[in-house]
């Protein structure tokens, strides 16, 4: 097990590796420089001037080399598109944001859809399990800024209950329309992955002895089905997370949330190559990191599974 | 009796004398002790940097210019340059050497003196290639500057030098009569040398690091998320204006801001779009609607040497089959101003009497000579190329194809492009050919020179258009130098009926401003040059 | 609501159906939710497909005195900023979407259940490399591949030599533009299955029907494909519906870019983006797009959960 999870932790680095690799010739493909201002112009010389200063006109390989030497070094290097903060500085501002209103949504949806779900496997085919299929697939088929300005719409404007935007850490009121935009989609996801596998589940061997002992429906349900049928759940739950962390981009737009997903769709619209770079690192590494721990789970949910 | 009559009416004239005024600026004693303050919207990409000499303008200059001054400025109501930092300046006969004396007992926001040495200072590393700043460009006309920005010299030798603590002396490569509209600009602000060197990049992240020296000076900045600033108690003059002023940052600032303003957390707000119907419609809101003027174009530019488009009649055409008017006040909501000629109106030389107008049956008619009559015959690729990033382009290019297609019987095909790939796709425009892309202009000073020489000039070509009339070049060559108003403004007419004519460009609209602004706000004002906000200006009244 | 609910107190008795398709077919035709919304897409494919024929309008067609209208009178479901008929614009709509969804369905079945299954079943090494593939991509900048390909593709695709430019270049034409989009698609529709799929089969795998079927003698593709995949399916059904409304929201995002469908062009999530801007003045813009997106995934839903129980081997027949 131990080598497992070395091997595991192991395999990151090489990740990471590619993810630079790649993004960094694609960066590098991408017309149109940093600089490009649509309405003004810059003379030629000052654009040279500015590749000069940032490096951008050494040859590429040197440019790939300086740049992983300095980043084990823990410098990301410095944003084209803001002088006063360096990449790190800029992730170490927004990570934080993303990552806890990230885990907050996922919160909610885990608590929200995995009971729901668990709800219309057990009532399979009633009314119950019609209406929560109905609400999950509404809730995701709004794109989650529909969702976001929906919510604004009804409960800034109509009800004035809360801010219309900004930040002001999790647990202030402000924290609750980006939550439930975000978390919204998730839920509907895992409740529709409960009912489904706890569905499939049902049917098989070690729950018809759990029944034949004489154990209570929700004995049976939350002790023995449940954990069987975790495992799609959990995996579905891994990607939305890391999904979740990165791709809040619209709901951070709108409701002016300081998070990393803008940060990661300006520095591609706006050739923020040092910035989009460390984004890209700190996502791989997360992602790697989310999927591995999705991994182990799985052994805690069905011990027949083994990691050789 | 009388004398008594007397008495009574001059006490009760100097009480009605001292008594505060309810409209207009409290005065002081009746403001003391409440706190006024001014809510803006600001569009969350603080382009670049708060830092004067690196920015290269766009969100973020409202609140730079808010707090810096420099030597001169410009009003916001008449245009007119008026002594700022310097209370006045002498030129040269040869237009050369500018001297500029500074007013006595400037201060910085943090009560340090300011010197004629903090200009020389800020313009020099401004010009400093390795400052990286993003609009370098505006202080070459200074002699040497140039050559030190692109590497090629040093500091020393460029053409600004402070004599003493109020004298700042600059010289000119060449004579620039609007050299005065760039002492203006940002670029120029005077920065302070200690802070910047102890502080580096970050001098301008907290109040303490950001010193200035204009009306207000910075209290917090969080970025992407708020700006406030307070009144600066250093300025040598007067500011009657709101305590603070806070921007709130948005990333969608015209939809944003309307609901902010709704909820009545900012004091202001951009309207654009379908907002614009809805005020219009609202009892409440329709009162608190404000258009501004600003000075420019929005155009359709044409490749003048890439058929069909080389054809001077079928440039008329399709200028001749667009209804402008119909474009602005329909599928844009009247957001802006009905388009009148290629350039803005107020510029000296633009003659509404000049522009072609719209004329359907005469379109067709020179369609039909041109040898495509309706339509028959038109090539099928000719592309309409736009930034898919502007919501406004797609409308505007989905309608003209609309309305090129009934009114005229052609086809193009839009081509929307991802916004940096269309930046770059239009730079080389520059020799290579295109058929029709979407560009506009703000005059940056209400002078000809600033749109004929500056963007149409064959030699100068800013949009690409590849167009070329040695009649015009003429012209507008022998207006830059001319001296006689009258004689200068007729050489300037003559050259817009040329453009006019030969149709390189077809307008869409004239810009504007469009604002929600509460009853309680006044003098909000945006300038139709370069507008922005003011603070000092404004009245909060609540 | 069906006669042969199957809930989770009535004991479920273990017998093979006679035969897998044909007992399918009988439960999913008992399932009412399931027919009705297996009409309505087809009915949505034929809309789809006969187009204008259905339509009131050319979708491009502008009306500019008649801008914005609510809906009623000549246009049906209202008008849009151009005096477009939304009705109309819904109708062509449903093509580009429909092809969005069969695209990214496609991929999720062809691309991430294979991937998975191999995955998970064979382990190790090739374990490693779906896996790491899936964790590269996932943290890959996605939209800057499709802005750089869609880029280069288009000013090539301009005057396109040779043969495979040229079909590349038809390609892009007759989908309006969507080349972009499938690029994105393909990147990304298929990791979430892979992952799933792999999951449920490493659980499976070492189940005892598994070791029955081995001891049989069967080889690895007939495990695979008899055994494995059969019971992989329940989430990959869910994965497979619920990737369509990503899809649909990719294909809006890319669109706005420049870099999806060419304008004037609709499709639903074009509609319902510019539906979102003019939401507060013209909440019709909005509201028909996004009800008719939402039926039509309900509509999949059931269908897809009518199909999971329809295939479920282990559900009684009567």
């Amino acid at each position: 097990m131990t080598t497992y999870v070395l091997r595991r932790l192991l395999w990151v680095v090489p990740s990471l590796f590619v993810v630079f690799t790649l993004t960094f010739i694609l960066v590098h493909a991408t017309p149109g420089s940093p600089w490009d201002e649509s309405d003004k112009p810059l003379p030629e010389a000052v654009k040279q001037n500015l590749a000069h200063q940032y490096h951008l006109d050494d040859p590429l390989p040197k440019q790939y080399f300086d740049y992983l030497a300095n980043v084990l070094r823990g410098d990301f290097g410095p944003s084209y598109r803001s002088v006063e903060r360096s990449v790190s500085e800029i992730i170490g501002a927004t990570l934080p944001v993303s990552a806890q209103i990230g885990f907050a949504s996922m919160l909610f949806a885990v608590v929200v859809g995995v009971p729901l779900g668990a709800l219309a496997a057990v009532r399979h085919n009633s009314w119950i399990d019609y209406l929560s299929s109905l609400i999950t697939v509404t809730g995701l088929a709004t794109p989650p800024f529909v969702r976001v300005s929906l919510l604004i719409v009804f409960f800034s404007l109509a009800l004035g209950w809360l801010p219309t935007g900004g930040w002001e850490g999790i647990f202030d009121s402000r924290a609750i329309i980006p939550v439930l935009a975000i978390g919204l989609g998730p839920a509907a996801i895992l409740a529709r992955y409960t009912r489904s596998s706890l569905l499939e589940v049902h049917g098989q061997d070690f729950i018809r002895t759990a029944r034949a002992k004489g154990l209570t429906e929700t004995a049976v349900v939350v002790r023995h089905a449940m954990k069987n049928a975790l495992i799609p759940v959990v995996t579905v739950a891994g990607v939305t997370l890391a999904n979740v962390i990165t791709g809040a981009f619209f709901v951070e737009r709108i409701y002016s949330v300081p998070g990393i997903g803008r940060q990661f769709v300006d520095s591609v619209s706006g050739r923020d190559y040092p910035l989009l770079l460390g984004i890209v690192l700190v996502f791989a590494l997360l992602i790697s990191l989310v999927n591995f721990l999705v991994d182990l789970s799985y052994g805690f949910l069905d011990p027949r599974i083994r990691y050789r | 009796m009388r004398k008594l009559a007397a008495l009574s009416l001059l006490v009760l004239l100097t009480l009605a004398a001292c008594t505060p005024q309810t409209t207009g600026s409290a005065s002081p004693t009746a403001a003391a002790g409440k706190k006024t303050a001014l809510r803006l919207p600001e569009a969350a990409k603080i382009v670049n940097t708060m830092d004067p000499g690196i920015s290269s303008g766009g969100a973020g200059l409202e609140q730079i210019q808010n707090m810096f001054e420099a030597l001169a400025y410009v009003d916001q109501v008449t245009g007119d340059i008026k002594p700022g930092q310097a209370e006045k300046w002498t030129i040269s006969p040869d237009g050369l050497t500018y001297t500029f004396n500074l007013r006595s007992g400037l201060k910085w926001s943090d009560g340090q003196p300011l010197k004629a040495s903090d200009f020389e200072y800020a313009w020099k590393r401004a010009t400093d290639p390795t400052t990286k700043s993003r609009y370098a460009q505006t202080l070459w006309p200074v002699k040497g500057a140039e050559a030190f920005g692109t590497g090629k010299a040093t500091a020393d030798g460029m053409g600004v030098k402070a004599t003493d603590d109020r004298t700042l002396t600059v010289t000119l490569e060449r004579p620039a009569p609007f050299f005065m509209h760039l002492v203006a600009t940002w670029t120029a602000y005077p920065v302070r040398k200690d802070t910047i060197e102890k502080n580096g990049d970050k001098w301008t992240l907290t109040k303490d690091s950001y010193i200035s020296n204009g009306h207000y000076r910075l209290v917090e900045w969080k970025p992407e998320q708020s700006m406030t600033v307070e009144k600066n108690p250093n300025y040598w003059g007067e500011n009657n204006g709101p305590d603070t002023i806070a921007w709130t940052l948005y990333d969608d600032v015209a939809t944003k801001s309307v609901i902010a303003y709704e909820a009545g957390e900012i004091d202001r707000a951009v309207l654009v779009g379908g907002d614009i119907t809805r005020a219009k419609a609202d009892a409440t809101l329709s009162k608190e609607i404000k258009k501004f003027e600003r000075q420019g174009s929005q155009w359709i530019i044409l490749d003048t040497t890439n058929a069909p488009l080389n054809n001077v009649k079928v440039r008329q055409a399709l200028s001749m089959a667009t209804d402008a008017k119909r474009i602005n006040e329909v599928v844009l909501k009247d957001a802006y101003f009905n388009a009148v000629s290629i350039v803005a109106p107020g510029v000296p030389g633009q003659k509404k009497e000049n522009a072609l107008g719209f004329d359907v049956a005469k379109a067709k008619q020179l369609l039909s000579e041109a040898g495509f009559a309706d339509g028959k015959g038109w090539p099928a690729n000719v592309k309409f190329t736009f930034a898919s990033g502007s919501a406004e382009s797609k409308s505007v290019a989905e309608a003209v194809q609309g309305i090129w297609k009934s009114n005229l019987g052609i086809d193009i095909v839009l081509e929307p492009m991802e916004d940096k790939a269309f930046d770059n796709w239009r730079t080389t425009r520059k020799d290579q050919p295109f058929h029709m892309m979407v560009s506009g202009w703000g005059s940056d000073y209400e002078d000809p020179n600033n749109w004929y020489n500056l963007l149409f000039h064959s030699k100068a070509d800013f949009f690409y258009s590849h167009w070329k009339n040695s009649e015009f070049d003429n012209l507008i060559d022998q207006g830059l130098k001319e001296n006689d108003v009258a004689k200068r403004k007729a050489m300037y007419e003559s050259a817009d009926k040329i453009i006019n004519t030969e149709a390189p460009l077809i307008t869409y609209y004239h810009w504007a401003r469009f604002d929600l602004i509460k009853p309680y706000i006044e003098g909000l004002y945006h300038y139709r040059v370069l507008g922005r906000i003011q603070g000092y200006l404004v009245r909060v009244n609540k | 609501m069906t006669t042969r609910a199957a809930t989770f107190d009535a004991p479920v008795p273990l017998r093979r159906p006679a035969s897998l398709w044909r007992d399918s077919w009988h439960r999913l035709v008992q399932n009412r939710a399931a027919v009705v919304s297996l009409a309505y897409i087809v009915l949505l494919l034929l809309i789809a497909v006969f187009a204008n024929v259905v339509a009131p309008y050319p979708f491009q067609q502008q009306d500019l005195d008649n801008t914005d209208l609510g809906p009623g009178g000549r246009h049906l479901f209202g008008t849009d900023g151009l005096g477009r008929d939304e009705l109309s614009r819904l109708v062509y709509g449903s093509r580009i979407s429909l092809a969005v969804a069969l695209v990214d369905v496609l991929i999720v079945l062809l691309v991430g259940v294979p991937l998975g299954l191999i995955a998970g079943f064979f382990g190790r090494w090739i374990d490693v490399l779906i896996m790491r593939a899936v964790d590269v991509l996932l943290a890959f900048p996605n939209l800057l591949l499709v802005i750089v390909v869609i880029t280069y593709l288009r000013a090539v695709l301009d005057q396109p030599q040779g043969p495979i430019l040229a079909v590349i270049a038809g390609l892009d034409d007759i989908t309006g533009g969507l080349l972009g989009v499938f690029i994105a698609l393909g990147l990304v529709s298929w990791l979430t299955v892979a992952r799933l799929v792999r999951g449920q089969v490493l659980s499976l795998k070492e189940k005892e029907f598994i070791e029955a079927a081995r001891m049989t003698g069967a080889t690895n593709g007939r495990i695979i494909f008899r055994h494995l995949l059969p019971n992989t399916l329940a989430p990959v059904i869910v994965a497979a519906t619920f990737g369509i409304p990503g899809a649909i929201a990719t294909e809006a995002g890319l669109s706005f870019l420049g870099l999806g469908v060419r304008p004037p062009l609709p499709s639903w999530g074009i509609l319902i983006a510019e539906g979102v801007r003019n939401m507060r003045a013209f909440p019709h813009e909005l509201l028909f797009p996004a009800v008719i997106l939402a039926i039509t995934l309900i509509c999949f839903n059931f269908l897809g959960d009518g199909l999971r129980d329809a295939l479920d081997p282990k559900l009684k027949v009567d």
